[in-house]
């Protein structure tokens, strides 16, 4: 910055689908196809005992809440679309493992 | 009643008008309404007149919740007060955020005429005044919009490339408050706005319609007040600016006073900044208002009506029109003395 | 549907199929000749008002059928497939259109009814400046108009070349055209807006149109079948998959199309340098606002009231949809005897519920005439 006027210029909040990656997301189902037909009604993480919202199936990513999970199951209860969240979980840490990165 | 863009016309008066000025625009654009008046008195042969006992409308310190709306409301039933003590029925508004306070209130009063009634009580209070509402109330803009083809036949120059005969490539960008608050009062809707893209169509330009052709220029009054809040308003300004680059646009015209002094200044800032600049070839973007526009178009002299006082040079886009203009003069007063240059404003903090 | 030109979109029309353009002698005519005492009319020749002359004449009732069009069918004749099964639209209209061919039924087509008149026990029915005809009782099934998408200003219909409505591309689908991007290829992304003129006090509309969502959810997988590599995005308010099937097909657009939904309605579109269209929206589910480029934008437009006009006689701008007296129970419209609802005048309605609607309609009013003629047990 050459000139300081005393405020900062801002970056706004929105999402740019156009550079959105999802590379990531495809991978993962491949294996845990079902996980597609999410509609994203919350019911997962609402009865998630660590309570961290450990699964966030707005964007399949790897978060860091994942390592929380205590792979008790609740979750896969009452998915109403019947989707295999276990096995979802432990797909995205494999795949994130294989990113290279350590979980 | 449902309307679509081209449904959205509005009744302009012919002549006989009462103009009142805006605070923003006589101190940035300090040429501006004298040109206005200039051009509807002598080019366009019609009845102006302004009252020297006129006032701000408070729009500022209302929107930053300053004066309470009652004070404003007695303020604008004042001005109401001066056009009939005047004999004057047409309201012509030169600020956009005044033109939609007025709007803002006549629909309160409509709404509510007991409110009416209290306000007309505290301006006999106050000044002993009474009032009539406008038979018609315009912003200037929309009164060039109406006349756009008569200064067209009068035009000296045209808004088009000299060297290239090509159109100039038009930014036009609308105040909020001229048609987001009342769509119908604005001529073409605010989503396809076609008060400001008239006049460049008459006068040979073509406009560029980018993606955030409707977004906010960033003025927000309670964001700019404030030196540590002027970040949000000076990031709106860079997403228009963002957007509108990729068009190469030769200028920008506005009807608002804010949005005008915004996107000018704000370039500047912005170099100042990060080095951005938007326009093509590393230049910064021309910013005129309406009025210097009609002004150019109607062969004025640039120094005569002001554009020296814009924060981006236009001297490239004179160039452009084939306006000829005296590079020495610009900065001299009626005398010819020099009153000072670019160098001397380079220390802004 | 305001008329288009398509000079974008390769066209590939078929010719119209014998039986979609019926005339008086296309089919061998069925049913006895015997003499009728009482005469229907029916106004509207979609599935609402197809079922309910059908109904009528197996019931030995003299059925007068009047149609503004010169063929019958409706808005059926510019459908592709019909949801959730994908059935080809020419196909449920032949199965349709085959119990209209009976000796009982005379086909008016070409006839637009404009008001109808209750006097004495008879129902005038008129034409702009003229009377057309007289029946016992009448049936409306004047159906609806497609909401005009220009009164969104703000997705800009008619201007933007490559924003369209589903009725578009339906007839895009209907004629094997080709939905390509500005550069003549396949394209990269088209997304769907859900409630454009449904659920909207911006334009006076305060119903849910039901049949939009499905028909996004519809029209999307159709996209994902033809190119494969596009993406589809459908911003929605709330997903309504009410009907049998509707659901399943919502699942089956995500998990074996890799159509994404995102809850939010998109505000405001615009082209960008391009020519592409540039939408923003807000992710309701991650509060972020986003943006998006797409090649196509497609408007999920609205069902609009097209009946209380013909009832009332009122203007373009007064017309809603009509109320059956007992709208839970019967068809009949209050203060008008003799007078049924078929269809979707009486409201948005999928094409087997017009069909059941046209024939209730139908039954009512035979049990109506039945009454009135002491015929009653």
């Amino acid at each position: 910055m050459k000139t300081k006027f005393g405020f900062d210029i801002h970056d706004n909040r929105q999402i740019d689908l156009d550079l959105e990656d999802t590379r990531f997301a495809d991978e993962v189902a491949v294996v845990v196809k079902s996980w597609k037909a999410c509609m994203k009604c919350g019911a997962c993480v609402g009865t998630c005992p660590v309570g961290k919202g450990v699964l966030n199936l707005t964007g399949i990513n790897y978060q860091p809440a994942l390592t929380t999970c205590l792979m008790c199951g609740k979750c896969l209860l009452v998915c109403p679309r019947g989707i295999n969240t276990r096995h979802l979980i432990l797909e995205v840490m494999n795949k994130y493992r294989e990113y290279g990165k350590a979980v | 009643m449902i309307h679509y863009w081209r449904d959205y016309q509005k009744e302009i008066a012919e002549d006989e008008f009462f103009y009142v000025r805006s605070c923003i625009r006589q101190n940035f654009f300090p040429g501006a309404e004298n040109l206005f008046i200039d051009i509807l008195r002598n080019k366009l042969g019609k009845k102006v007149f302004e009252d020297a006992d006129h006032t701000t409308c408070t729009g500022i310190g209302y929107h930053s919740d300053i004066v309470p709306i009652e004070t404003t409301m007695t303020v604008i039933a004042r001005q109401f007060a001066l056009m009939k003590e005047r004999g004057y029925r047409n309201l012509v508004i030169s600020c956009v955020t005044s033109f939609g306070l007025y709007s803002e209130i006549l629909d309160l009063w409509k709404h509510d005429p007991a409110l009416k009634t209290k306000i007309e009580g505290y301006l006999s209070e106050a000044t002993g005044r009474s009032f009539d509402e406008p038979a018609n109330m315009v912003h200037a803009s929309d009164i060039l919009y109406k006349f756009r083809y008569e200064i067209a036949e009068q035009a000296v120059n045209r808004l088009v490339n000299n060297e290239t005969g090509l159109p100039l490539r038009v930014v036009d960008h609308i105040g909020c408050h001229y048609a987001k608050t009342f769509p119908e009062r604005g001529i073409g809707g605010s989503e396809f706005p076609q008060v400001l893209t008239g006049l460049i169509k008459a006068w040979g330009g073509e406009t560029v319609d980018y993606p955030e052709r409707r977004h906010c220029c960033g003025f927000g009054f309670r964001q700019y007040i404030l030196q540590s809040s002027r970040g949000y308003s000076i990031s709106h300004s860079r997403t228009k600016l963002e957007s509108m680059m990729p068009y190469e646009p030769d200028l920008i015209v506005a009807n608002c006073p804010g949005c005008a002094m915004f996107l000018d200044r704000w370039q500047y800032t912005l170099e100042e900044t990060d080095g951005s600049v938007y326009g093509p070839g590393r230049t910064k973007i021309p910013v005129v208002t309406h009025e210097e526009l009609a002004g150019l178009v109607l062969g004025y002299d640039p120094w005569e009506i002001g554009l020296q006082t814009h924060q981006v040079p236009v001297e490239g886009l004179l160039d452009k029109i084939g306006i000829r203009y005296d590079p020495e003069k610009k900065y001299a007063d009626r005398q010819g003395k020099l009153i000072g240059d670019t160098v001397a404003v380079t220390a802004i903090v | 549907m305001m008329p288009r030109e398509k000079p974008y979109i390769k066209s590939n029309r078929q010719e119209i199929p014998a039986f979609a353009g019926m005339t008086s002698d296309a089919q061998p005519v069925t049913g006895n000749r015997q003499p009728v005492t009482v005469r229907v009319a029916v106004v509207g020749g979609g599935p609402a008002g197809m079922a309910a002359v059908g109904a009528l004449a197996a019931m030995h009732i003299g059925v007068d059928w009047y149609e503004k069009e010169d063929r019958v069918g409706g808005k059926l004749n510019n459908y592709h497939q019909l949801f959730p099964d994908r059935v080809p639209a020419s196909e449920a209209f032949g199965q349709l259109v085959k119990g209209t061919y009976h000796n009982h039924i005379d086909r008016h087509l070409g006839k637009a009814i404009t008001s109808v008149g209750v006097n004495a026990g008879r129902i005038s029915l008129n034409g702009k400046d003229h009377k057309i005809g007289e029946a016992d009782a009448v049936i409306l099934a004047t159906g609806f108009d497609f909401f005009d998408a220009r009164h969104k200003e703000e997705f800009g219909y008619g201007i933007y070349k490559h924003v369209i409505t589903s009725a578009d591309l339906e007839t895009v689908f209907a004629d094997g055209d080709k939905l390509l991007n500005v550069n003549g290829s396949a394209p990269a992304s088209v997304a769907f807006v859900h409630c454009v003129g449904s659920r909207d006090e911006q334009v006076g509309v305060s119903y849910c149109s039901r049949l939009c969502c499905i028909t996004g959810i519809k029209q999307a997988i159709q996209i994902r079948r033809e190119y494969r590599e596009t993406r589809v995005y459908n911003f929605y308010i709330d997903m309504r998959a009410f009907g049998r099937g509707y659901e399943e097909l919502y699942r089956e657009a995500q998990e074996n199309h890799g159509v994404r939904f995102i809850r939010g309605r998109v505000s405001e579109a615009s082209e960008d340098e391009q020519g592409r269209i540039r939408v923003k929206a807000e992710d309701t589910l991650m509060s972020r606002p986003i943006k998006l480029t797409v090649d196509w934008l497609v408007l999920l437009i609205g069902m609009s009231p097209s009946c209380s006009a013909v009832l009332s006689g009122k203007g373009e701008r007064e017309k809603s949809f009509t109320n059956a007296e007992n709208p839970l129970t019967g068809s009949a419209v209050k203060g008008q005897p003799g007078v049924f609802l078929a269809g979707c005048c009486a409201g948005p309605m999928s094409i087997p519920e017009s069909v059941a609607s046209g024939r209730s309609a139908a039954v009512q009013a035979a049990e109506y005439l039945n009454k009135k003629n002491g015929n009653s047990e």
